[in-house]
């Protein structure tokens, strides 16, 4: 994993409640750096998580509200969060407890510095 | 719906699936000696040939790279591009291996094509019993055009 960028996947890591965090590059949908919470699933929950946000963004942008900046996907279990910088989209899978105010903004100081 | 049409019917539903999972383009099945399986997504049969015979000719070589580079052939190929990337990957079904070239634009990613190709392999694999062993081929040129043929009709 290159330092810098296994940094900020760590400093997420850190946050209490989330399981696993990963930078995903936009355009291939391939995992740059991770943290070893995710199991087997990580390549594959990198891929989707990608689409997911390029998509929403796309989406937001046709709507008319600008860019997306922060997308969080609920589900049973937890939750995913997704930021980009330029091309790259920092991903975070959570459980349910989660303080997700202080994960949003954990997330987007640690996209300053990619 | 991208159209396509199969020589093999035991692909008609995994290469459905993985052009509707994957947002591919366009795909083409083969067996490494260029005889084409199925197609999505290609407009004529010298489209399908050239790519088949290119398919067939990068596969040799990345294997053949892959043994001096690292003593076992390569499995997967990608080449993107800014607008566009192609995927190779081999797979296989009925006890020979078969290559999947599927081509796509910004609508999908690597990481996606990848993801759906493993399970296109999973689905071949689960049907691995019910599909015939295929007939040895004769040669490149003619096995290329009789699969053509049965894939677009005749070309005279």
């Amino acid at each position: 994993m290159t330092t810098e960028y296994g940094s900020v996947v760590e400093q997420i890591e850190r946050h209490a409640g989330v399981l696993g965090a990963m930078l995903v590059g936009i355009d291939d949908g391939m995992v740059i750096a991770r943290t070893t919470g995710l199991a087997d699933t990580w390549e594959s929950a990198a891929a989707l998580a990608s689409s997911l946000f390029t998509k929403t963004r796309q989406a937001a942008d046709d709507a008319g509200l600008g860019s997306a900046a922060f997308v969080r996907l609920e589900a049973d279990r937890g939750h995913l969060c997704a930021t980009a910088k330029g091309d790259i989209v920092l991903v975070a899978v959570t459980d349910r407890k989660i303080n997700l105010g202080k994960l949003r903004l954990e997330m987007l100081s640690a996209t300053e510095l990619l | 719906m991208i159209a396509g049409a199969v020589t093999a019917e035991w692909l008609d539903v995994p290469l459905r699936r993985f052009m509707q999972d994957s947002r591919a383009q366009r795909a083409i099945v083969l067996r490494p000696d260029g005889k084409v399986l199925a197609q999505f997504g290609f407009q004529s049969a010298s489209e399908v040939k050239t790519a088949c015979s290119l398919a067939a000719a990068i596969n040799a070589s990345g294997r053949e790279l892959g043994k001096q580079l690292s003593g076992a052939p390569f499995r997967g190929m990608h080449q993107g591009g800014r607008t566009q990337g192609v995927f190779m990957g081999l797979c296989a079904a009925g006890g020979t291996d078969c290559l999947l070239l599927a081509a796509f634009d910004r609508e999908s990613t690597l990481g996606l094509v990848r993801l759906y190709f493993g399970e296109f392999k999973d689905a071949l694999n689960s049907l691995d019993g019910s599909i015939a062993r295929p007939e040895l081929p004769m040669d490149l040129e003619s096995d290329l055009n009789s699969s053509l043929d049965a894939l677009f009709g005749p070309l005279n």
